[in-house]
């Protein structure tokens, strides 16, 4: 028996030996690129046009980095947008949507299905673009203003039901317990149903997080100022700049200034800049990523 | 439980409608609210362009509008929208009913036809009839015609180059070391004794860049759909089968084939870098008076200009650049005073581009100026996006005369038989989706296809099939009721 169990043991250790180089190789081809676009960053750009991008840059250039920061203005206001909308969206994103989903979870709620239904129905279809743009901007105000990022989109659906899932894990009996030592609805809430809860939590945080760090679009829409406007946003204006102006070369009657085309290295370094800070955070959550998702997902 | 859901959906329709409902009664009222105001107070009229908005920018504005409201008692709200976002945008401004009074329209960005085609735009004869005199007189009107649609005039072009003429640029030093003979010729063919020098003599540079479009020099286009009108054919009548897409995959390959364009590009997408690396000898760009010194302004490299073949206003030459009113302006009156005065104005126009004298440009000469180090505020790039481009002051790299020079340019060039004729793409628009996608396929494959011919065919075979003879069925179509009601 014992025997059995480690021969078992040494297979699947042999085994594993192709696994591992492929997933070597599989990380190799993931990190490769972005070492290049690093590279790249730290390039001069007549550099990159003659010898083209590189795992090593040819020579360290820091033209790109000096230009960027040389007038920090726009990065940090940008950045400052960013970290705004995604503190305060994630804060009150997580909350609302525990909630709701709190309130979708407990089976002493009456309106339960009808509520579910009443959430889920219109995430089936869309009501376009121009009927939520006519609301925000003409009925809510939010034109250039930072709530225009922040509260459409507030409370994510999908994640609603991840967490109403979760919740359904916890004993009725235990919040029938509270009840009777004299806790209200609220206290129940917060103080047993949420610390029990810091895994799914935690998932729904960081996906929330991702989608306010990465938002351009409402940004695009809502926001007039230049000095409110999202990271994501600026390096998306950018890049479609450079696009629409390519494309159209032959039509725009002036001609395009090159030289006011950044260079693919400022493009590189933008890019840098602006996933660096998620990069930091990502593997302290992932473990709670992981465990929320299956979790979550035992009960369907 | 079937009873509830249909309960459910019933309260949501209700509720919906009430939403509705009530809209429409508020957007009304505050239409009325304003219309009834006195017209002491000057109106601040909206426009909205394409651009980024330079540091400056409020501050050259609230100068502008002391100066606006002495001379026509109007101010302006300008908006500079990213390149990018402007069509996006301004559709939604458009079909959410903002207000807002003026806009940039074309045939290449923010269509122009589509906008006629929802109503979306403002009837302007009678407003320059009445308000727009310095526009009526500077235009002439087969130049305003390129904003009309049957009788009404929906846009006002904005004045700069018609003529379409295209040119190569060549490295001067290139020019000086190998005695290069610059002088004009007919066609692309022309130009292979001066790139086969190249290529003998400069291992380290690529002869040709790859945009080289040999059909545009004899051929025009009115819907991007390879179908294609000879310069040369006073009937305008458009060709059906493939002979001037072939000729030019031709020529692409035999110069990919004799090494003049560079290796790899199948698969390059953005070259700006290597231009500006001064890696092309040669390069294909629009002529016009003046291209040399803006081009070593822009890439930093001197450059001799061959002009190819002869200038020529194609059908919808003036469509490049308009200026249009949004149809539910509240103050149509006051935009076209603003946009009257910003067309004729020297002095209006000139700060808009320039900003503030001393502040942001130094004044050199009576029309000339230059920004000061470092500026501000510099839209001066923009002149033919905003107005009459002949107004604008030049700026260093601009010889004098630049303007008299493209005017006559304009004036002396061969025009096109279909001068004026606006092709109405609506009834076709999934084919030209289509045809568009197939175009940018096989773009830069002719350069490389092993075997062209074969290549060729099937690029046209997926053309017909993507609907290029439904598209040019339609374009025949309206050609010939275009010639009849003329």
């Amino acid at each position: 028996m014992k025997k059995s169990r480690e021969t078992q043991k040494r297979k699947q250790e042999k085994t594993s030996l192709p696994v591992h180089i492929f997933f070597l190789l599989f990380g190799l081809i993931c990190l490769i690129p972005f070492i290049t676009v690093v590279s790249a960053s730290f390039s001069s750009e007549l550099d990159l046009a003659r010898y083209g991008f590189r795992v090593l840059p040819k020579k360290w250039d820091l033209t790109a980095y000096k230009y960027l920061f040389e007038n920090p203005k726009m990065v940090l206001n940008a950045y400052g947008v960013t970290i705004f909308i995604t503190v305060v969206g994630t804060v009150f994103g997580v909350l609302f949507m525990a909630m709701v989903a709190f309130c979708l979870a407990r089976s002493s709620m009456k309106l339960k299905s009808v509520l579910t239904f009443y959430i889920y129905f219109p995430t089936l279809f869309s009501g376009g673009l121009t009927a939520s743009y006519i609301i925000n901007t003409q009925y809510l105000n939010l034109t250039n203003s930072l709530a225009a990022l922040v509260a459409p989109g507030l409370i994510n659906i999908f994640n609603v039901f991840m967490i109403r899932t979760f919740l359904k894990q916890q004993p009725a009996s235990l919040f029938e317990a509270a009840k009777i030592d004299g806790a209200s609805e609220y206290a129940i809430f917060f103080r047993i149903a949420l610390p029990l809860a810091k895994p799914v939590l935690a998932t729904v945080a960081f996906l929330t997080a991702l989608d306010k760090w990465n938002e351009w679009y409402n940004s695009m829409l809502y926001i007039r100022d230049n000095d409110k406007i999202t990271l994501q946003h600026m390096l998306q204006r950018m890049m479609n700049n450079i696009n629409v102006l390519m494309e159209n070369m032959d039509n725009i009657p002036m001609g395009v200034n090159l030289a006011d085309i950044p260079g693919e290295n400022l493009r590189m370094a933008m890019l840098i800049v602006s996933i660096g800070p998620m990069m930091c955070f990502f593997p302290f959550f992932q473990k709670y990523f992981t465990k929320g998702m299956t979790v979550g997902a035992i009960k369907g | 439980m079937k009873k509830r859901i249909v309960a459910v959906m019933m309260a949501v329709l209700m509720g919906i409608s009430a939403f509705a409902g009530c809209g429409k009664g508020n957007s009304s009222d505050q239409a009325k609210g304003t219309n009834q105001e006195g017209n002491k107070e000057p109106e601040t009229v909206k426009w909205l362009l394409f651009g980024t908005e330079p540091e400056d920018h409020d501050m050259v504005m609230e100068e502008l509008n002391k100066l606006l409201v002495e001379k026509i008692n109007v101010k302006l709200d300008l908006e500079w929208i990213a390149e990018s976002e402007y069509e996006t945008r301004v559709k939604l401004a458009v079909s959410s009913g903002e207000d807002f009074d003026l806009l940039w329209v074309s045939n290449w960005m923010n269509q122009f036809n589509e906008y006629v085609a929802e109503e979306a735009l403002m009837p302007l004869n009678d407003l320059i009839e009445e308000y727009g005199q310095g526009i009526d007189e500077t235009l002439e009107d087969w130049v305003l015609n390129f904003g009309t649609v049957g009788d009404t005039i929906y846009a006002i072009p904005c004045l700069q180059i018609l003529a379409n003429q295209r040119c190569v640029m060549v490295q001067k030093d290139l020019v000086e070391k190998y005695n290069l003979d610059t002088s004009p010729v007919e066609d692309y063919r022309d130009l292979e004794g001066i790139l086969e020098i190249i290529k003998q003599n400069e291992p380290d540079i690529i002869p040709m860049r790859a945009n080289v479009k040999p059909e545009v020099t004899h051929y025009e286009s009115l819907v991007a759909a390879e179908i294609w009108i000879s310069m040369t054919d006073s009937s305008a009548t458009p060709i059906e089968d493939d002979s001037v897409t072939w000729e030019a995959a031709k020529l692409k390959r035999e110069w990919f084939d004799k090494g003049y364009i560079r290796e790899d590009v199948a698969t390059i997408t953005d070259d700006s870098g290597d231009a500006k690396a001064g890696r092309y000898a040669v390069m294909t760009e629009a002529y016009k008076p003046g291209i040399e010194a803006a081009m070593a302004d822009a890439y930093g490299i001197e450059c001799v200009a061959i002009p190819i073949g002869n200038p020529y206003v194609s059908a919808t030459a003036g469509q490049a650049t308009m200026i249009a009113m949004n149809v539910n302006s509240e103050r149509p009156e006051a935009a076209m005073k603003l946009f009257n005065c910003v067309y004729t104005d020297e002095e209006v126009f000139n700060m808009l581009l320039f900003g503030i004298e001393n502040v942001h440009y130094k004044k050199v000469a009576d029309n000339r100026a230059e920004f000061v180090e470092n500026t501000k505020y510099s839209m001066s790039s923009k002149a033919w996006e905003i107005g009459n481009q002949f107004l604008a002051w030049y700026i260093p790299g601009q010889a004098d005369g630049t303007w008299e020079e493209t005017d006559q340019m304009n004036k002396n060039s061969i025009v096109s038989p279909l001068q004026g004729f606006i092709f109405d793409s609506t009834g076709v628009q999934a084919e030209l989706a289509q045809i568009a996608a197939v175009i940018t396929e096989y773009e830069n494959y002719m350069y490389t296809a092993e075997d062209l011919e074969k290549t060729h065919k099937e690029y046209f075979e997926k053309l017909k099939t993507a609907g290029r003879d439904t598209v040019l069925e339609e374009l025949k179509k309206q050609i010939e009721e275009w010639k009849a009601g003329k």
